[in-house]
């Protein structure tokens, strides 16, 4: 059974460096921060890597939509124990959003002819999350969200496992061809060796523009993108909300409520007694809101 | 545009049984506020559910219209869902589709997203309307280090995904929400199989994410007093938090502090061992479902505001506590609940 695998990764500015260049009061101009792979991308390759390790003739290849500058990441990524990296780029896809995105890569791996797509939950810079689904939506494949690592089967089916809320852990199994979105620190990526660092340093890179990807113009890019960024601002404030009680209060009722956090009571009983007897309390409290 | 000419903003959300669900609640109000500085309509879509029984509950959170697919239970986001809102939408064309930002929900909207061709704006913390009418979405980007405001100003619907807790709290009016049926609900296509369903140990489950958080302060006085808080923790499902003085002390990791300069949460049942109460300590758990807090002084604060205070030693009433309580949780949801909740993708 051969089996070929696409991890699809990005190439993103280190946040520190961001902080120190004044993001928040202005967008990065390209080129202007060193480049790196996204770390939640380096967790989908090294769940890839596992799955090669685990299973003879299985081929991953490594796919990044960008302009010469993520080539850096791309080698760095490659350099981990791909088996081919291909970086997708012409101008025609600058400015290309989520979406645009994923149809460039969906291009890619439609003409690879992958059976098992992994991606990054999410991408530092963008923090959108949804080029994986809807990569997953063009491909009409399954998406499997939150995936903490994947196991491929004798059945030919991949067994995930992945969270699923409320400290909630499943295993679920899909059919390929499938794609999963792989959780930031999943795993810990493996680092390249000295050999293989210095295979790719120099190794010749493919990169598919708009004609190898048989793309439309019109449906990538600048032109194919329609959500637009119009401000990037500093942080939204954090709306926890701080007690601030009102004004025509009497100070000692003001003072109470800044003490009590702005907590009213909820008409709680108080009980005393020996341990047995408040245990016994609090299984009858547990029981009565159906918590147990 | 639809066709009467009104714009249609959407709310799509998991409605429990009683119709009382907080985050799809939030998404609501919002949809609501934005349906009235559009001067258009909310409508809420459920896939499967008692319309009938809901619209009156629905109609209360200023929803003015509840599409509902016939459907034998209530159903979570799969495939199904893609399908049977993308046709809707094809008919209808709202103007915005808003949904929350949480698990499977967030599939749902990049996949409808991409089935639409059309602009998504994940992750907001808050939505608003502009000057010409565009949903301006804000959004966390760079590491968290700035935010984005974004539009999608040609292709519609104009989707957007909401974080849960950011939204202001709204108080919309009352009204009478029509009921539109669409007939029965397209076939449920099951795409992964299910298993194995097994809980995080206590001290790997994220704190945001547990239904059971049992806390610790000072009053646990070293760090081994915390194993029986963690074996609390484990018999009932849930994790392990502190205030900040434990965490101070060095006896638990800080990503498990609650408070002002920690977690803000909102499990569903929250039990504070040794914790006096302080405001910052408050602030961070205040909107839990039930309070119960074990502590030696009946006059701490944190004892005016527990649903269940326990005036004793923590650690006899935890043994005692864990004496009675089965080895493991018994969960109450089957496999075949579990994958309802999770939907299939």
């Amino acid at each position: 059974m051969s089996l070929r695998i696409a991890v699809c990764v990005a190439s993103v500015a280190k946040s520190e460096q961001l902080v120190a260049g004044g993001i928040g009061q202005r967008a990065p101009l390209e080129g202007e921060f060193p480049q790196t792979l996204n770390p939640a991308d380096a967790n989908a390759l090294e769940a890839a890597l596992q799955i090669r390790d685990a299973l003879q003739d299985t081929q991953v290849i490594i796919l990044t939509l960008g302009p010469q500058a993520a080539e850096e990441a791309l080698r760095e990524a490659a350099a981990l124990g791909a088996d081919r990296a291909v970086r997708l780029w012409d101008d025609s896809l600058a400015g290309s959003d989520c979406l645009a995105t994923a149809r460039v890569l969906a291009a890619a791996v439609r003409r690879l002819e992958c059976d098992l797509v992994l991606c990054g939950a999410q991408s530092v810079n963008g923090m959108s999350g949804s080029v994986g689904p809807q990569l997953a939506e063009l491909l009409g494949i399954p998406a499997i969200p939150s995936v903490l690592g994947a196991e491929m089967q004798d059945d030919g089916s991949v067994l995930c496992e992945r969270r699923a809320g409320g400290g909630i852990r499943v295993s679920e199994s899909v059919s390929l061809p499938a794609l999963c979105t792989v959780e930031q620190d999943a795993n810990g990526p493996r680092y390249p060796t000295l050999q293989s660092r210095l295979r790719w340093r120099s190794a010749p890179m493919d990169c598919w523009g708009l004609q190898d990807l048989s793309l439309r113009l019109e449906e990538v890019g600048r032109a194919g993108s329609l959500l637009e960024v119009t401000a990037l601002l500093p942080p939204a404030p954090d709306m926890r909300d701080l007690v601030v009680p009102p004004s025509d209060l009497p100070a000692f009722q003001r003072l109470m409520i800044v003490t009590s956090g702005g907590v009213g009571g909820r008409g709680g009983s108080l009980v005393e007694g020996s341990p047995e007897e408040l245990a016994e309390r609090v299984l009858d409290h547990l029981k009565s809101r159906h918590l147990l | 545009m639809s066709t009467s000419g009104e714009s249609e903003i959407w709310a799509v959300g998991a409605v429990g049984a009683d119709g009382e669900d907080d985050i799809s609640l939030e998404v609501i109000h919002e949809a609501r506020a934005l349906a009235d500085r559009l001067g258009g309509v909310t409508a809420a879509c459920l896939l499967g559910g008692d319309g009938q029984q809901l619209s009156p509950v629905l109609g209360q959170h200023g929803v003015d219209r509840v599409y509902v697919w016939d459907a034998p239970a209530p159903s979570r986001p799969g495939p199904d869902w893609v399908r049977a809102l993308a046709s809707l939408a094809q008919e209808r064309w709202p103007a915005i589709v808003l949904m929350p930002a949480t698990g499977s929900f967030r599939v749902l909207a990049a996949r409808l997203s991409a089935a639409l061709g059309t602009g998504l704006a994940s992750e907001c913390t808050s939505v608003d309307i502009d000057g010409q009418g565009l949903l301006v979405g804000r959004r966390p980007v760079y590491g968290g280090y700035a935010s984005a405001r974004v539009i999608c100003p040609t292709a519609r619907p104009q989707i957007a995904t909401l974080q849960p807790g950011y939204a202001r709290p709204r108080t919309p009016a009352t009204r009478a929400a029509e009921v539109v049926s669409l007939g029965q609900a397209p076939p449920a296509t099951r795409t992964t199989r299910l298993e194995s369903v097994r809980r995080d140990p206590p001290m790997a489950m994220d704190l945001g994410d547990a239904d059971v958080v049992v806390a610790g302060g000072r009053g646990v006085g070293r760090q081994e007093g915390f194993r029986l808080l963690e074996e609390l923790a484990r018999r009932l499902g849930g994790t392990v938090a502190a205030s900040r003085p434990a965490v101070d002390a060095g006896w638990v990791p800080f990503d498990r502090q609650v408070g002002l300069s920690g977690r803000t949460i909102a499990p569903r049942l929250y039990i504070a061992c040794g914790i006096s109460g302080s405001s910052h300590h408050l602030v961070g758990m205040k909107s839990s479902g039930s309070v119960i807090a074990i502590n030696t002084d009946r006059r701490a604060p944190i004892m005016g505001i527990a649903d269940l205070a326990l005036c004793g030693d923590l650690s006899e009433v935890v043994s005692a506590l864990l004496e009675r309580l089965p080895a493991e949780r018994v969960t109450s949801e089957g496999p075949a609940d579990i994958l309802e909740r999770l939907g299939g993708i």
